[in-house]
Order: C-alpha cells, then structure tokens, then sequence
C-alpha cells in the first residue's frame, strides 16, 4: 500500500513526484492532465480506487484556489489521523489553508519551490500548525535530499513571488511591444545572468501557475502591483500554459494538436 | 553607410569602455571630455585595460598598440566633424544631454548618427528638438563594457527605422549581442529586473526571512548567479535605488515598480555596498565605520 500521496496541477507537481519515487517511496500520484477540464471529478475517482490511508499528503494545485479548496478537502479524508499535508503555498497560506473547512489545521504545512527543483525547499509552518508536523515535514524534504528553510508563513513564498513577479513584467514589455518575446528573454540572460529568459522559465513553470500566484497574491496583499498582465491571463484563458501544453509565450512541437 | 570613425562623448567608466571596444573593433576612435585631465586618465586607464589584455595573451602586442593608436582625444565637439557615429556616454542628466545633443547636431554632418549610452532617460527626449530626431537613437551597453555582451538598441519616438538598423549592425561590429528596444522606461533590461529586487526588500520588510536567507533560497531555490541582496551589494545600493526611483517616476507611480523604504533607508545611512564597506552585509569593519 502507497505511503505518500501526491496531487497536483502542474510540473511542479510531477517533479515532486519523481523525487518521492525517487527517494524510494511508496506512492501514489494524481496528476490533473491538461487536457482535462474535471479535474476533481478525476481525482474522487482517483481515491476510490486508491483510498490510502496515507501517511503523508503533498498537494500542488496553484493554478486554482477552488480546486485547491476542493481537493485538499477531498484528500483529508483519505490520510492517517494526525498524517501530514504538504500543501503548496504559492496560491495560500499555511495559515489560509488550516482555517478551511475539512482541512485539519495541525497538520497543514505550507512549502514552496519552483521547476527545476533547486536544492533547498521553502517551508512555514500556518500559526495553528503543530510544531510536530513541522519536523516531520523537514525530515520528509531531508529524505528527499532537499535542504528545507524555514520561513514564516507568507502567501506565494520567496522564490514562486519573485520570479512570479518577474514574469508578469516581462509579460507587459511584452504586450506593450517594448521587445520580442526573444529579446526580452535574451536581454534578461545576457543583462542579468538570470538561469532563464523570464518568458521561456514561465512556460516551464506553467502560465496557469504564475497566474494563479499573482491572483493570490494580489488578493491577500490588496495591491495593484500584483495586476495579472491582460495578455498573461489571455494565453491561460486559451489554456496556452507553456511547455505543457505545446504553447505559451512560446509554440512547442506539440503545437497546432 | 560606412563607419570608419566614431566619436564617444564622456570619458567616465562607460565612455572609455565604449572607446576601447570600438578601438579594439578596428574602428577610430575620437573620445572627448570636457576636462583634459579626465581625458589623460582615461587614456591612461584604456592603454592598461589593453596591455593586460595584450600580458595575458588574449590579443597580440601589435594589436594591443594599433588598437590604441586608433585613439584620439578631444575637448572640442567640433572635431567630430569627421565622426560618422556618435556614442553620448554623459553623465545621466537631460539638460546636459539635450545640450550635448544640439552641439552634435552643430558639429557633425547630417548623416550622422547620434546615439546616447543612456540607461534612464527618454531617446524621444533626447532627440526631441534637435532638428534630427531620425538619427537619434539609444545604445545602451553594460558596465564593464569591453566584457559584457548585450548591448539594448533603443529606437526612440522619431528615430529612422534605417538609423536603428545601421546601430544594430555596428553593435555587432563591436563582437556584441544586441537587441532592439523600444523607447519605454528603463528599456527592458532595468525595467524587467525590477522587481528582482523590490519584491525581495518588500519580503525582508514583512519579516519573511532574514536577508541571508532570502539571498539562499533565490540563488540556490532558484538558480540565480547571486541572490538580490548580494547583487545590490555589488551594483551599489545608491544606483540600484536610483534605478528604481527613475522607473517608478517614469511610469507614473505604478505601484508594481514602488521603491523600497528600508533601501532608502540604508542609502542615506551611507550604507552603500561592498563601495563603502558595508551594505546588506559588511565587508571591511575599517572603511565602515
């Protein structure tokens, strides 16, 4: 019987479920394909044929609040008492997540990274969490040779809200036609020393992810800095979410299917 | 249109980097400064640069000495009579570019492209009222310019669509990788970085994690060469904030480029970087103090 269960919307998602596997787990993974529109329907019949009980849960939904809502409800009932939920805050606080309905409040703990999982992971524990439950968060990212670092309690992370926010500029220049999607991703690698151009790392990411970061956090901190570029929501709208998808601000081989 | 001589305006750090590399790109090279001794120095500085390149085997000694010889210094913009390119790299100030702009225009003939190294102002302002606003147009290259590659070819309001071409082309002379920008706030290099470091200082102000921790996890949570607290440590905290000031005003305070109080903070403390010893972090208890 599987020990982890993982859900989630993105790559962020499938990368964490290669590490568990990879750590030598015994898992189980329910992956929203792009293709589908009724995630949750997917995911209760998901957990009927796989009940669990898990020891650990780690969701990853960041491109929907709702569903994340859903989900993460759905999951509560299908955990040890007492197990573990790794929820992704990008799009909600630990803090958030332990005052919704259904969702146990101690054992929520928020984490935060982006693909290409680096070598430390970001971590907080909500202000109802069990002080238990973030140790054995940090034993879990330490068996999955991640270096956990604890932060407080804050909607989007550090790196998700930075780049995040990188992204969503990069995406006005765009729209504004300031520079091509090429040279702006050029000018950031060759001006900044950044890993990747902004427009080409969000559509590793998921524009569906980075659009429901900025939502969130636009929502929590009441600022117009957080505006979601119209042409961003646009591409996320024609389910353009990057590579994924065959297409974001960039046309993949998998385009025109 | 043939490029056989260009004249740089400024003889600062980024006016003698442009210099060398044109020089050193096979180009003359007349490089003016208002001030003889700035001129001298920087003379000085360029013959050093290219000699060590020269000591360190990169090019020839020959090379290193016709590349040097191809400069000439000035301190009368109507030498650049013969200059078919004009690089401005003046200090950041519009009155003295629009100044430096309309004696060039004076100066040199009227094919002549004038192009301005500014990282900040408008290429529409500069241009504007010259009576050439077609061959203005923006090159803005990066500090230290004989080594860093890209180079933002900013096409102004008014500017040719030819003129920008003939830039984009000679910027590739220079062995640089150049892209085309057009005239917005900060371009896109300082524009796009923005919030690199904003959204950084705003989660220190909140009490996220401390500064250390926040450079970790951006560098290695997200591979970035330094993280924003370092960088600003480097880049100076005085001409990072001023970078944010300028984009925040440019776009009519929009919030998402708000400057950062806690940085404004450690400036007027004189908390500059690794310049004055200590910024974000300390670096020599000596000079801090």
């Amino acid at each position: 019987m599987s020990d982890v269960l993982i859900i989630g919307d993105g790559t962020l998602a499938e990368e964490m479920a290669a590490l568990v596997g990879e750590a030598g787990y015994e898992s189980a993974a329910y992956l929203y394909s792009v293709d589908e529109d009724e995630a949750i329907s997917g995911l209760e019949n998901y957990l009927e044929e796989f009940p669990g009980p898990y020891n650990l849960i780690i969701e990853s939904i960041v491109g929907d609040r709702d569903e994340k809502r859903q989900a993460l409800k759905m999951v509560g009932r299908h955990k040890r008492p007492g197990a573990l939920i790794l929820t992704a805050a990008h799009n909600a606080s630990a803090t958030e997540i332990g005052a919704w309905q259904g969702v146990g409040a101690a054992e929520i703990v928020g984490w935060a990274a982006l693909p290409p999982i680096g070598n430390v992971v970001e971590v907080m524990a909500g202000l109802r969490t069990n002080p238990d439950s973030l140790a054995g968060a940090r034993r879990f990212l330490e068996a999955l040779d991640r270096e956990p670092v604890i932060i407080n309690d804050t909607v989007g992370g550090v790196l998700p809200r930075i780049v995040a926010s990188l992204v969503n500029g990069a995406a006005f220049a765009l729209m504004e036609g300031a520079a091509t999607a090429e040279d702006i991703d050029k000018g950031m690698k060759l001006g900044t020393n950044y890993p990747y151009g902004p427009l080409e790392w969000a559509d590793k990411i998921g524009l569906d992810q980075i659009v429901g970061i900025l939502d969130a956090l636009g929502k929590v901190h009441g600022s117009d800095r957080y505006r979601v570029c119209p042409l961003l929501r646009q591409l996320v709208l024609a389910r353009h979410f990057g590579e994924r998808t065959g297409r974001g601000f960039y046309t993949y081989g998998r385009a025109g299917s | 249109m043939d490029i056989q001589t260009i004249g740089v305006v400024g003889s600062g750090t980024m006016g003698s980097g442009i210099a060398q590399v044109a020089a050193q790109s096979g180009f003359n090279v007349l490089l003016y400064d208002i001030n003889l001794k700035i001129l001298q120095k920087a003379i000085g500085q360029i013959g050093h640069y290219v000699r060590r390149s020269a000591e360190k085997g990169r090019i020839t000694e020959e090379e290193a000495e016709a590349a040097l010889d191809r400069i000439a210094t000035t301190t009368d913009l109507l030498d650049f009579k013969r200059c078919q390119f004009v690089i401005e790299a003046a200090p950041e100030r519009i009155d003295l570019k629009k100044d430096l702009f309309h004696q060039l225009v004076t100066a040199t003939p009227d094919d002549t492209i004038l192009a301005s190294n500014t990282s900040t102002l408008s290429i529409t302002q500069i241009g504007g009222g010259t009576g050439r606003p077609g061959k203005v147009v923006g090159m803005h290259f990066f500090n230290p310019a004989p080594l860093l590659p890209l180079v933002e070819v900013v096409a102004g309001a008014q500017t040719d669509p030819a003129v920008v071409d003939t830039t984009f082309e000679l910027a590739k002379q220079l062995g640089k990788r150049p892209i085309r920008v057009k005239d917005v706030p900060g371009f896109i290099v300082n524009r796009v970085a923005r919030p690199f470091y904003l959204e950084t200082l705003r989660l220190l102000e909140e009490g996220v994690a401390d500064y250390r921790t926040l450079d970790k996890l951006i560098r290695e949570g997200g591979g970035f060469p330094m993280g924003p607290f370092e960088l600003m440590d480097l880049i100076g905290l005085d001409i990072n904030y001023a970078a944010s000031v300028s984009v925040y005003e440019a776009y009519f305070n929009d919030p998402r480029y708000r400057p950062s109080l806690l940085q404004q903070r450690k400036v007027q403390a004189g908390q500059l970087g690794r310049k004055s010893g200590r910024g974000w972090y300390i670096y020599d208890k000596d000079k801090s103090s």
